[in-house]
């Protein structure tokens, strides 16, 4: 495969084709780099389409370095290319928890680098919260275990945007729930550690669990007639 | 010995605004499935109680319809499935009654069914689709669901109305027909739009919201028309442009989680050629398949709950007369698909 | 002095302590005389050389797009430093002042010669860049770049102040 982006210095190879965006590696100025380069969606409306990757693009890069600022880890942002549709930032050395979740589902849990795992995550998304971050796509797929010091590094900030409520901060988080579920059931329990680390991370705990219970609420309630 | 009589399963539907009666057998052969569909007039939704009536006035008529299309007796049935849930509490309650009393004259076992696990199902048979992501759209549902570990899960949803609801709701604000559906004139209209308006996008992960864009749309629709700065055709157009668009990012995105290839749509909004259309090009971009269903197996019908009902009585399940209850909420994955039992389930470990 | 690959283009970049003929330097630059055209740099509010560098990508990638904001490409530079959108305010406290002793040069494209002209022209002690780290004004670039204790916690100074570069126009 081909891949030219102008004024992308160094070889590019493409580590991962996903549904909106090509993840490469490369290096940027002298350090191994990724550069995540948005394309357009041919089933998409043209201008719907350009609206939304552009959207996205800016929304990524300002909420990443944003999250940074509340203290959680996201890689260094280090260039964003409104033309290419690019955002290059740092190669984050580490693990998806994605993948330790599945090994512990397969190989058996380690108990104490899950408490670990699942409290580093409600802690992070309590600071988000609190300084009215909403990351938007919260799956354990977007969140890496860095190599060495185990931190977590949460990234495709794609679809985050601010907001303040208690509403858009349980969606937040029942989509966390709803992915841990469909994917990590054999985990146990992960979602109430990681409720646990958020209510001593998020001063706003109490509303947010009260208003996430109405929207677990509202997921099995719902009419499905209309 | 004799040789083994083929499986013969009578199927109730009558969830929502339509009540029909099938008959199935086990390789999918649909035998008959007539059905009736209780219009109301524009810009009016339809209420249970009414529906309900118009279920009860129906529903026998459709059996002996059913019968004789698929020229059978009562004698060949096997067993008597119909929809337990989700759906209308009154509508959905003609069809567990019926099926009671027919079981006991009869002497058959009765199954019941998930309707929405029902439409996966005749939606895989009538296909070919062997392993798909399944994109469940209706009134009253919008689902992303794939096979996994002994079930249907649910990936991604609305976590307020359905894509179908909204539709209809904005249906009304036009005041459009509802024959023979709210959609399909939507849908008709939306071919003569030309300009594009802005609504608001709203993707939560794998979840869609809806509520957010009728809203905005119901509250900016009558000025703009007033304005002529645009027409009705062109608000049907963004509208189906914006939330089809939704819907297939999210099976998008369900796919690269799950790591699967091919997509089937099914339920009434499913029907839908735009975006059967733009599910087929994000299939393709992705080197899967799209499997669709036309309006006969798309829309609600008896022989999807038929043969859904004898899927899992072949497999040694029926339902006691003293369960045989219906309910409003009757989420997918509460079933164990155990005719899917013996299938691998994969779940992906490349995606990061 | 030292040279570095910046997207295909290159950048020298070269440090001054104790620098006497700030005042003189920056008449030349405003009169559009200084020859070659550089960029000078407040050295206090740079921990090390990648967020400059970083900085210079942006600046490159402009240029080649045709796209500068400011009047030239080394003035650009400096705007870009700053992760701010004013560019006045920004070229007045990334660049120098009358005052300033403690200068990072810089030039795209340099050759040998022009190098040697430019240390030629400051009056002042040339240092290797590996100093900026200790020289730098931590305090200064906490107040000038925002940058929090809390971020302190997962970040070092100078990748906050990429950040800041690399997001500025997305904001």
């Amino acid at each position: 495969m081909e891949i030219k982006l102008d004024g992308v210095e160094g070889s590019l190879v493409l580590i991962k084709q996903g549904a909106e965006a090509r993840v490469l590696e490369s290096t940027f100025v002298g350090r191994r780099s990724i550069v995540k380069e948005r394309f357009s969606k041919k089933y998409r409306h043209p201008s719907l389409d350009s609206k939304l990757t552009i959207k996205r693009l800016n929304a990524e890069a300002r909420c990443m370095t944003k999250a940074r600022k509340l203290g959680v880890s996201t890689p260094v942002l280090y260039a964003v290319d409104a033309l290419l549709h690019t955002l290059t930032f740092e190669f984050v050395e580490g693990q998806a928890v994605k993948d330790i979740l599945l090994d512990f589902g397969s190989q058996g849990i380690v108990e104490e680098r899950l408490n670990d795992i699942a409290t580093q995550i409600g802690d992070a998304i309590g600071k988000l919260h609190d300084g009215g971050l909403i990351h938007g796509d919260l799956t354990t797929s977007n969140m890496l275990i860095r190599s060495g010091t185990n931190q977590l590094v949460l990234i495709d900030f794609g679809l985050s945007f601010t907001s303040t409520l208690p509403e858009d901060k349980a969606v937040d988080l029942y989509v966390l729930e709803r992915a841990l579920l469909s994917m990590h059931s054999s985990c146990g329990n992960v979602m109430d550690k990681i409720l646990a680390a958020y209510r001593k991370s998020s001063k706003q705990w109490s509303s947010t669990l009260n208003k996430l219970a109405q929207v677990r609420q509202r997921g099995r309630k719902r009419t499905m007639v209309g | 010995m004799a040789e083994k009589k083929r499986l013969i399963a009578l199927g109730f539907e009558g969830s929502a605004n339509k009540i029909g009666v099938g008959v199935v057998t086990l390789d999918g052969s649909i035998l008959s499935n007539p059905r009736h569909t209780y219009i109301t007039p524009p810009g009016q939704g339809f209420l249970p109680r009414e529906t309900a009536q118009h279920h009860l006035q129906y529903v026998l008529p459709l059996v002996k319809l059913a019968l004789e299309e698929a020229k059978i007796t009562p004698q060949d049935v096997d067993c008597l499935c119909y929809t337990k849930g989700p759906g209308m509490g009154a509508p959905l309650q003609v069809s567990a009654v019926v099926i009671r009393v027919l079981s006991q004259i009869w002497k058959k076992p009765i199954v019941a069914v998930n309707h929405c696990v029902a439409h996966i199902e005749m939606g895989r048979i009538v296909t070919g689709a062997d392993d798909p992501v399944v994109l469940y759209v209706s009134g009253g549902n919008t689902q992303v669901i794939a096979y996994s570990e002994g079930r249907y899960r649910i990936f991604g949803e609305t976590i307020d109305i359905a894509v179908g609801n909204c539709l209809d709701r904005f249906a009304r604000v036009l005041t459009l027909s509802n024959d023979p559906s709210p959609g399909y004139n939507i849908e008709q209209l939306a071919k003569k739009g030309e300009k594009f308006i802005d609504l608001p996008y709203v993707v939560k992960g794998m979840d869609v919201s809806f509520s957010g864009i009728l809203s905005y749309i119901e509250a900016t629709a009558e000025e703009k028309l007033k304005n002529n700065e645009c027409t009705p055709a062109d608000l049907c157009y963004s509208l189906q442009e914006t939330l089809f668009a939704m819907l297939v990012e999210i099976t998008e995105r369900a796919m690269a989680h799950c790591d699967k290839k091919d997509v089937l749509i099914v339920g009434g909004v499913g029907c839908n050629e735009r975006l059967q259309e733009m599910m087929r090009i994000m299939c393709s971009e992705r080197g899967g398949k799209l499997f669709a269903t036309d309006d006969r197996y798309c829309i609600d019908n008896g022989a999807m709950i038929a043969y859904t009902g004898l899927l899992a009585y072949a497999h040694g399940t029926t339902t006691p007369l003293e369960e045989s209850t219906f309910t409003q909420r009757f989420r997918t994955d509460e079933v164990l698909a155990i005719w899917r039992g013996k299938e691998s389930s994969k779940v992906n470990d490349h995606e990061t | 002095m030292k040279t570095f690959d910046v997207a295909g283009a290159t950048l020298s970049l070269a440090l001054f302590a104790d620098v006497t003929n700030s005042k003189e330097l920056l008449d030349l630059m405003q009169a559009g005389t200084l020859e070659p055209e550089v960029a000078f740099l407040n050295a206090s509010l740079i921990p090390d050389v990648f967020p400059v560098l970083a900085a210079a990508y942006k600046t490159h990638i402009a240029k080649s797009r045709e796209s500068l904001t400011t009047r030239t490409l080394h003035s650009e530079l400096v705007y870009n430093y700053s992760g701010s959108k004013h560019i006045s305010e920004s070229l007045k406290r990334c660049g120098i002042s009358d005052s300033t002793s403690y200068i990072l040069v810089a030039r795209f494209g340099a050759s040998a010669d022009e190098m040697a002209v430019i240390k030629g022209l400051i009056k002042g002690t040339e240092i290797g860049l590996e100093e900026l780290a200790t020289r730098a004004d931590q305090s200064q670039i906490q107040k000038q770049y925002k940058i929090s204790a809390l971020e302190l916690g997962i970040s070092s100074v100078s990748d906050a102040i990429t950040c800041r570069i690399a997001a500025r126009d997305a904001l």
